[in-house]
């Protein structure tokens, strides 16, 4: 009897401890430590007033206008740049991948350059092209003298033509990989049953994309619901409050109350947002086949035909406005002596590159910390992303749920507050890393998660279940099974998230600047004192420049890799 | 394929070591300037001598601290001013102390941030505004100063609690480009006139802690009326997040009038003039009187601090009110506190404006909604 029982009792513990379940108690430790220790910890922030634990500090906030204000404009803001992306974004998309458009290799080259360009970046060239003093005015000056130049160069409206601008890539290349990996055999059915091209489009294609569509809107909508270097550059000097200039403005204020409930007021609007979005892709599936497949079935794309000419020139127009324009302007810039001065060759230099590059001791450690920063926590943050979303995929369970649901929650929390629930959580024991490089990996890791999870969920949808199933009843270990069977199939969006971590590490502001410590800083902590100090914005052009052409080397290194084909 | 991707990391890695290794050299004339001045006043220092073999010994234990081990300053102010009291510093103790450099509202934020979190991770604070050290006073964290130059301190100066001290002045002024208008304001209340309608520019007293202390003054200047500032919001006025962006915004032509410290004109000029262009950038003393700002540093109350760390955090903070710290603030356009250095800055017939801070305080609530409300 007690033998029997003895065998029960280590049948019961060996299946406690069984592969999934070990899994999901290391993850669940990381997620808890990683994820919602330093969340949880700006809600409860949120409850203290002079030391006192009150709702005081929502009650008050939630009464203010200035709160109810500031996230009116933040979602006014959101959505503006989420339909302007998804209508740039997805047409280049379409253009690229469903018609017979002839340079797409330049569209495809035009928006990863776009987006290598960081977003405070372009608002920088957004001032120097159109404010009073900007080159506009400095044209206009030269063929009427006295012209009395004015335009609205802060304002929300600018805020969110700036953000659309950097954030549209992110459209463009997740519709096109949907396009790419959406069945063209259903349109060949359609075509057949005697639709028309834009019938078919409207009833079939677009359905087959729409999930994609809103799966990164949501990414897009969340990333500028917590941008705050674009809203600071161009709303703040009007007077105009978004939230996450509030929680700049409250943090200035030293009021960590304020700052932690209009943190929690964004978190909730995000994560309704969220909740909302994912319901309905929740209920929706992708519908992919054989991408090898699709080259059969070239003649089946749209033809542009006598249009050829116009879409060439409104193609043309819109690079030369929100790319090639702002890298001329940039460029001149980080040449003058002083921003400002009359273009004359006399007031042209090479000083500002001959300072970061051999006088500056700053710029090279911002540099090498970024690059090292930016590699370390993207490839930690990938084998972390792609271990919950296969644990998620293949345990569609409560507990797997809980995991993808709180490693998901950052992409709904402003970088700020991730770097100051981040001091909040690891400025004492038991994990003490504030003050070293760990704090900024680990807060990137915080941010990248969510991104690559986004890269990754999509094509992981399109794996049938069976083949996990086949390989697990073969014998096959869940790390064979992820490394050979798994990641084989999402690695293009893997290499993909990768490319798109490295490159927001390499011109992150807000958690560098709130945790770096002398050795650690970023060329976004770079980027933002120059901004400070007695230097302009040739200098911050320099900057900027050199930030462009390390992206597009990384660009070059990571196509190598294969990512072109990830579609990048 | 595994060859190709060899040989791209081989070049990355060289790239990027060779950036690691480039040397650094830095000699502008603003610096050399400086050295000379301090070289001037070490030789007129009985003690000098004796205070080099002391460091001598010193300098050998220190040389080996870790970054952990060194001293932790949080401060605000030009990058090149700074470096230069570091090596000053150092050069008589090692490397001992690590300087992190932020603007004024992000020293505000960050200690103010830790002290939240539990655990103030500096050990000097210098820059922000009193506010803060009155704040951090108040709760018992700043340790009390032992100052061997209080003699030298201008009365006048001296900071209101012996926790901390003023080791800087600077004045508000207004600023203009004079490339685009002749007629600048003279007055804190002419910057409301139509005629300077969309072209005036300040910082925002809710992003920068120095402008805050320039509004909470202005404020004050005007009885407590928030009304002035709601006329310079109808007049279209702009807000910068930095003062230091004032001056670099008129030059730059986005604005034709600022209200700004005077230092960064100092040194904008200075550099102009090294380089060898002209800015069109012109200063106007208020009517009112120009606003002071003082810029305060105080040791950071710590226990577990070795008592070596204890020893050089007394010592930098005397250093900073030696006349040799002071003669370099001063090269860079802070007037000094000390009274036997002249201020250079200040037109005697220029009235100065003092904030008064126990009133800024008991106001600050009040203004702060009242201001937030506006902008």
């Amino acid at each position: 009897m007690k033998k029997f029982s003895n065998k029960l009792n280590i049948r019961s513990v060996k299946k406690c401890f069984n592969t999934s379940n070990i899994v999901f108690l290391i993850l669940s430790i990381l997620i808890v430590l990683l994820f919602l220790y330093p969340i949880m910890m700006i809600f409860k922030n949120g409850f203290i007033v002079d030391g006192k634990f009150t709702p005081e500090g929502y009650i008050r906030e939630f009464t203010n206008k200035n709160t109810w204000i500031a996230l009116l404009n933040t979602i006014k803001m959101a959505f503006g740049v989420l339909f302007i992306t998804w209508f740039l974004g997805g047409s280049l998309a379409f253009l690229v991948e469903r018609t017979d458009y002839k340079y797409k290799k330049i569209i495809n080259l035009f928006v990863f350059l776009s987006f290598c360009i960081p977003s405070y970046i372009i608002s920088v060239s957004w001032i120097q092209i159109v404010s009073r003093g900007g080159y506009i005015h400095r044209i206009l000056k030269l063929i009427y003298p006295s012209i009395n130049y004015s335009f609205n160069t802060y304002s929300l409206l600018a805020t969110t033509l700036v953000l659309s601008i950097h954030l549209y890539p992110l459209v463009f290349f997740g519709i096109r990989n949907a396009l790419k990996k959406s069945s063209i055999s259903l349109n060949d059915a359609g075509r057949l049953l005697g639709g028309s091209k834009w019938h078919v489009f409207l009833k079939i294609t677009l359905p087959l994309i729409l999930p994609s569509f809103v799966s990164v809107g949501l990414l897009v909508f969340s990333r500028t619901m917590a941008n705050f270097g674009v809203a600071a550059q161009l709303a703040l000097p009007a007077g105009i409050s978004v939230l996450t200039t509030g929680i700049y403005k409250a943090m200035s204020e030293l009021d960590i109350t304020t700052q932690s409930v209009l943190s929690v007021i964004l978190i909730l609007t995000s994560m309704s947002i969220y909740w909302v979005m994912n319901s309905y892709l929740n209920k929706r599936n992708f519908f992919f086949e054989d991408e090898r497949k699709e080259k059969k079935h070239n003649k089946n794309i749209f033809s542009l035909g006598k249009s050829k000419v116009f879409v060439n020139v409104v193609v043309s127009i819109y690079f030369i406005l929100t790319f090639i324009l702002p890298l001329i302007s940039l460029t001149i810039s980080s040449f003058t002596k002083r921003w400002g001065l009359k273009l004359k060759l006399e007031n042209l230099t090479l000083r500002n590159f001959e300072i970061l590059f051999f006088e500056n001791e700053f710029f090279k450690r911002a540099l090498f910390n970024s690059i090292i920063f930016g590699i370390v926590s993207s490839i930690i943050a990938v084998s972390l992303a792609v271990v919950i979303v296969y644990f998620y995929k293949t345990n569609k369970n409560r507990k797997a749920s809980f995991i993808y649901k709180v490693a998901s929650l950052p992409l709904a929390v402003p970088n700020i507050i991730l770097a100051v629930g981040a001091i909040f959580a690891w400025i004492n024991l038991p994990i003490k890393i504030y003050g070293t490089k760990w704090i900024i990996i680990f807060t990137y890791i915080m941010l990248f998660v969510p991104i690559i999870i986004k890269q990754v969920k999509g094509l992981a949808d399109n794996i049938d279940d069976s083949m996990d199933i086949s390989a697990k009843t073969l014998g096959i270990p869940i790390l064979g099974r992820i490394i050979k069977l798994f990641f084989p199939m999402i690695k293009k969006g893997v290499f993909s998230g990768i490319a798109i971590c490295f490159l927001i590490a390499l011109r992150e502001i807000p958690i560098s600047l709130l945790l770096y410590a002398k050795g650690n800083e970023t060329l976004g902590v770079m980027l933002f004192t120059i901004q400070s100090n007695a230097y302009g914005l040739e200098m911050t052009s320099a900057v900027s420049i050199i930030v462009i052409i390390i992206s597009i080397v990384v660009n070059i290194v990571v196509k190598k890799i294969g990512v072109r084909r990830a579609g990048l | 394929m595994k060859k190709k991707l060899f040989g791209i990391c081989l070049v990355l890695t060289l790239i990027l070591t060779a950036c690691g290794n480039a040397k650094v050299e830095e000699k502008g004339e603003v610096d050399k300037e400086i050295e000379t001045t301090t070289q001037e006043n070490k030789s007129n220092d009985s003690k000098t001598v004796e205070k080099e073999t002391k460091v001598a010994e010193t300098e050998e234990k220190t040389e080996e601290k870790t970054q952990d081990e060194k001293l932790s300053i949080y401060l605000s102010g030009p990058e090149a001013m700074m470096k230069k009291l570091e090596t000053s510093f150092e050069k008589e103790r090692g490397d001992v102390v690590d300087f992190l450099l932020m603007s004024c509202g992000q020293v505000r934020n960050k200690v103010w941030t830790e002290k939240e979190a539990g655990n103030i991770q500096a050990d000097i604070v210098w820059g922000s505004d009193p506010m803060l050290f009155n704040k951090l006073d108040n709760e018992g964290l700043l340790a009390t100063l032992n100052l061997e130059n209080e003699k030298y301190i201008d009365e006048s100066i001296k900071a209101e609690s012996d926790n901390y001290l003023m080791v800087n002045e600077r004045y508000v002024t207004l600023m203009y480009n004079s490339d685009n208008i002749s007629d600048c304001p003279k007055s804190y209340e002419q910057l409301k006139n139509e005629k300077y309608a969309n072209k005036v520019v300040m910082a925002d007293a809710g992003q920068s802690a120095t402008a805050f202390s320039i509004a909470s003054c202005i404020y004050q200047i005007e009885n407590n009326d928030i009304n002035y500032f709601k006329g310079l919001k109808d007049n279209g006025i702009k807000l910068s997040k930095s003062n230091g962006q004032v001056p670099s915004l008129i030059i730059e032509g986005q604005f034709d009038v600022g209200v700004g410290p005077h230092d960064a004109f100092v040194r904008l000029t200075k550099k102009a003039k090294k380089e060898g262009y002209e800015i069109p950038l012109k200063l106007v003393w208020p009517e009112e009187g120009a606003i002071a700002i003082r810029r305060p540093m105080g040791i950071i109350k710590d226990e577990n601090r070795s008592e070596e760390n204890q020893k050089i955090a007394e010592e930098f903070v005397n250093f900073m009110l030696s006349k040799e710290a002071q003669k370099i603030t001063e090269q860079f356009g802070f007037v000094s506190v000390r009274n036997d250095i002249e201020n250079t800055y200040l037109p005697k017939d220029v009235k100065k404006q003092l904030i008064d801070w126990n009133k800024a305080t008991e106001c600050e609530g009040e203004f702060k909604k009242a201001y937030e409300e506006i902008f």
